[in-house]
């Protein structure tokens, strides 16, 4: 599965741009600030519908525009023809092989995994990282998350509004309860089985690449610090419930909701114990994060048989021993990928991507010429 | 052109993106079209008004459900709007009364219980005897806690309540369903 073209119209710095790909290596080179990675958030967006670097999607239009365009076509035997999402300040609209639909209905189709110099805030940043980095994955590999992930959320923007009423009506908080135990229940299961049925791809790539047999220990952290890891819905359910009563007159007092998904955390940590965000080392930690992002590919590969496309921002460095080197040279094998770099001679160290069908495009204030 | 959107954005359900974009898309309208729309709206409010007893629009109340003789009358059954009465209709596989709330419990559109027909329809319970309250709600996140609320408030009553089944599209509305879903959804109703 690959992207063969992708069409820009008015999206961060590039007016109109029309660029076809190669179905391996596609190299985009260039001095800071041309325009590099606004290219890795086009591609990613046509996957998952929305901007990896930004949560207002508005931000991605070019300045002085109203509206912005982005047009995506793909091969593959799981994949749509076309992906076109048309971002206005007000509203959005998504277009799958031409039929207008929502933007659940395009995130996943056509799977992206991302490496960028932000990674490591995925083990040395707050919880928020990791779930992203869960809910993100997730959808893409299950269909049904993002409808029980979607379903969960509107509960607790439901609920939270509740709680900002000046005179709460409590038999109502009660409905809203029973709704943010149930979806609740739903989005940390689904969680939790990811995470078990992933762990074995992460920890393998952790050993290839460090060589070590040292595993690291995955554990889900809900209210108060409790590890949910292998328990059932149904006592996911119970232990919400508990928490819910727990949290019931501080909830009332701040007026938002206190427990739930949206607060829980994945530690990460050596078999020791210690926690590898803060006891790690720079190596360590760097090592993980690659792991985790290996181990996806992987998994990903394993439950849609198929590759996702491979989005390699400034990351290179992280790729130049052996060990590493050999990872990424099998990958590229199979996935097309994107690399973004300041110059081109950062691949003459790899002598493996002339061996493959590479493409490199030089990138200058939004417009690229073709190397 | 803001009080159009202010006006538009009263409506239920509208926010103020909505209400913008129904403001762009009627001034875009050739002028007769927009008077046709102004005047359709007065007129149904001179003509059509709720009726007394069930909530459904009708043009004289009682409605036409609720004065039919040959309705079922012990069986109720509980709907977000007129809609879905005009839905459930469709289907021809029940032949009970309605009552139509007036919408669904949403504090993110500031619809709360008090907001809802629900003082008429514990009224309605008190003074008629059903034999089973069906709850139609819509299958989205709104409409089941609507559903939630009413069984809440229902039980101590001690009447049979029942839900339409799941087989309807999840996160949709019941008039999104098409008739032969709907009514399966109907018959295959379960006990809460
Ligand atoms: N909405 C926007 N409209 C127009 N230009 C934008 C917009 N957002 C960002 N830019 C411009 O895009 C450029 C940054 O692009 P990008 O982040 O892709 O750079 P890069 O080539 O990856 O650089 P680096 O090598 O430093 O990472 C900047 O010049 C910035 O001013
Ligand atoms: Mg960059
Ligand atoms: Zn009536």
């Amino acid at each position: 599965m690959f992207l063969t073209s992708l069409e820009l119209n008015r999206f961060r710095n590039y007016n109109d741009l029309t660029i076809e790909f190669s179905p391996q290596v596609n190299i985009f080179f260039g001095q800071n600030a041309q325009g590099k990675t606004n290219l890795l958030e086009a591609i990613a967006m046509l996957s998952l519908g929305k901007s990896f670097r930004t949560k207002k999607d508005d931000e991605v239009i070019q300045w002085g525009s109203e509206t912005c365009f982005l047009k995506g076509m793909f091969v593959g035997e799981q994949t749509p023809e076309t992906i076109e999402i048309g971002i206005g300040r007000a509203e959005k609209r998504y277009r799958l092989n031409h039929q207008s639909v929502k933007r659940n209905d395009i995130l996943g189709q056509v799977p992206v995994v991302i490496f960028s110099p932000d990674d490591l805030q995925l083990i040395k940043g707050g919880p928020s990282n990791r779930r992203d980095f869960l809910d993100l994955y997730l959808a893409q590999i299950e269909p049904k998350y993002r409808f029980v992930y979607y379903n969960y959320s509107k509960v607790l923007q439901q609920r939270n509004r509740l709680l900002k009423e000046r005179e709460v009506n409590l038999t109502e908080l009660e409905v809203w309860n029973e709704q943010l135990v149930e979806k609740g229940a739903k989005v940390i299961k689904y969680r939790l089985l990811f995470i078990e049925t992933t762990i074995p791809y992460i920890i393998q790539a952790q050993q290839q690449i460090s060589n070590s047999r040292e595993t690291l220990t995955f554990e889900y952290i809900g209210f108060r610090n409790q590890v949910l890891t292998n328990m059932s819905e149904e006592d996911i359910k119970k232990l919400l419930q508990e928490a819910l009563i727990t949290v019931r007159h501080s909830e009332i007092e701040r007026r938002v909701t206190l427990i739930g998904p949206q607060l829980d955390d994945l530690r990460i940590s050596f078999e020791s114990g210690l926690e590898l965000r803060i006891f790690g080392s720079q190596g360590q930690q760097r090592t993980a994060t690659l792991a985790l992002k290996m181990g996806l590919i992987n998994k990903i590969k394993e439950t849609r048989d198929e590759y996702p496309i491979l989005l390699l921002d400034d990351v290179m460095s992280e790729f130049d021993d052996g060990r590493k080197r050999a990872l990424i040279e099998n990958l590229i094998n199979s996935v097309q990928t994107f690399i973004t770099s300041t110059s081109r001679n950062d691949f003459a160290r790899f002598a493996y991507i002339s061996d493959f069908r590479t493409c490199f495009y030089e990138i200058e204030r939004g417009a690229l010429k073709i190397g | 052109m803001s009080r159009l959107i202010h006006e538009l954005s009263k409506l239920p359900g509208i926010g103020p993106k909505t209400a913008q974009r129904l403001a762009f898309y009627i001034l875009g309208q050739p002028q007769e079209e927009i008077s046709k729309l102004a005047e359709s709206l007065l007129e149904a409010k001179l003509k059509i008004t709720f009726c007394s007893e069930c909530g459904h629009l009708t043009e004289s109340s009682p409605c036409g459900i609720c004065s039919r003789r040959n309705r079922d009358q012990s069986l109720l059954c509980i709907v977000e709007e007129s809609k879905d009465v005009i839905a459930m209709e469709k289907t021809k596989v029940y032949k009970g009364l309605y009552h139509v709330l007036g919408g669904a419990i949403s504090p993110l559109d500031g619809v709360g219980p008090e907001d809802l027909r629900i003082k008429e329809l514990l009224v309605r319970l008190a003074s008629n005897t059903f034999t089973e309250i069906i709850i139609a709600t819509n299958p989205n996140i709104e409409g089941e806690a609507t559903a939630l609320y009413l069984n809440k408030i229902i039980k101590p009553l001690e009447l049979k309540i029942t839900r339409l089944a799941r087989g309807l599209p999840v996160g949709g509305d019941l008039e999104y369903a098409d008739e032969v879903t709907l009514g399966k959804a109907f018959e295959g109703r379960t006990e809460i």
